[in-house]
């Protein structure tokens, strides 16, 4: 499977499109990473516990969602 | 009410899912109310659907693929209705980096920011998820080589924005250098 991501990443390497060098490549991954950890590390706000919390008692999951009159 | 030992399994993984789910959706809205607006019908979906999700199969990837999925509908549904611009970039203006915020990753959230919906996604999934390019075209539900290509385009997109592109820089220096042996040339003749 890596080899294969290997063979296909010289393969768009080689159609021709805009492909960065290695080393810059690794700088945009690094920025692209830090972004977005400090995303990813923000706490969960109250409210989607109390929406989970909310969906569990109103049915449990792996049953089929109430016809709701629209 | 007693609840399913698998309902409540896959409520925590719902839960242990909201962090990376909230950062792709604020990776793709460019604000935080939206973003939030966003991971709230995610879990609704997800919670509605979940006799289709195959236990033992990847629930973050099931999930990222209901958020973009409900993403790009809304975003066709919005496409008919009046942008409120001046809101939409006071919002935008107000989701800043919790830490590292010094000035390289400011640029970065900028020059990202300007990227188009397909490149934010697939960058995000492999660069920052890193889901496989299997794994993101499925989510996406487009071909493998346009992943590839996607990101291949972001990556210079993103570059050159951030004056990275030292490659282009070159280039840049070359075609002035021919310029100068090309006047100089003229003027020979």
């Amino acid at each position: 499977m890596s080899q294969k991501e290997k063979d296909s990443g010289k393969l768009a390497c080689e159609s021709g499109q805009v492909s960065l060098p290695p080393e810059l490549q690794g700088k945009l991954g690094k920025r692209l990473r830090d972004s977005y950890s400090d995303l990813v590390n923000q706490p969960i706000p109250d409210k989607f516990l109390v929406l989970l919390e909310q969906l569990k008692s109103a049915e449990p999951p792996k049953a089929e969602p109430p016809k709701e009159g629209k | 009410m007693m609840t399913l030992p698998n309902g409540s399994a896959f409520q925590q993984g719902l839960i242990a899912s909201i962090p990376n789910l909230r950062a792709f959706a604020n990776s793709l809205c460019g604000n935080s109310t939206t973003a939030d607006d966003l991971v709230q019908d995610t879990l609704v979906k997800a919670w509605n659907s979940s006799a289709s999700f195959q236990e033992g199969s990847n629930l973050r990837a099931w999930l990222f693929t209901i958020l973009r999925n409900t993403y790009f509908s809304d975003l066709r549904k919005r496409s008919r209705e009046v942008e409120d611009v001046d809101g939409a970039l006071a919002e935008r203006l107000s989701v800043l980096p919790s830490q590292n915020s010094h000035m390289d990753l400011l640029d970065f959230r900028t020059a990202f920011d300007e990227l188009s919906d397909d490149q934010k996604e697939v960058l995000v999934l492999v660069g920052a998820e890193g889901f496989s390019y299997e794994e993101a075209a499925k989510i996406c539900g487009c071909a493998v080589g346009t992943v590839k290509s996607r990101v291949n385009r972001a990556r210079g997109a993103l570059g050159k924005k951030l004056g990275l592109d030292e490659a282009a820089d070159v280039s840049e220096q070359t075609k002035a250098a021919l310029r100068l042996v090309e006047r100089a040339g003229h003027r020979s003749t």
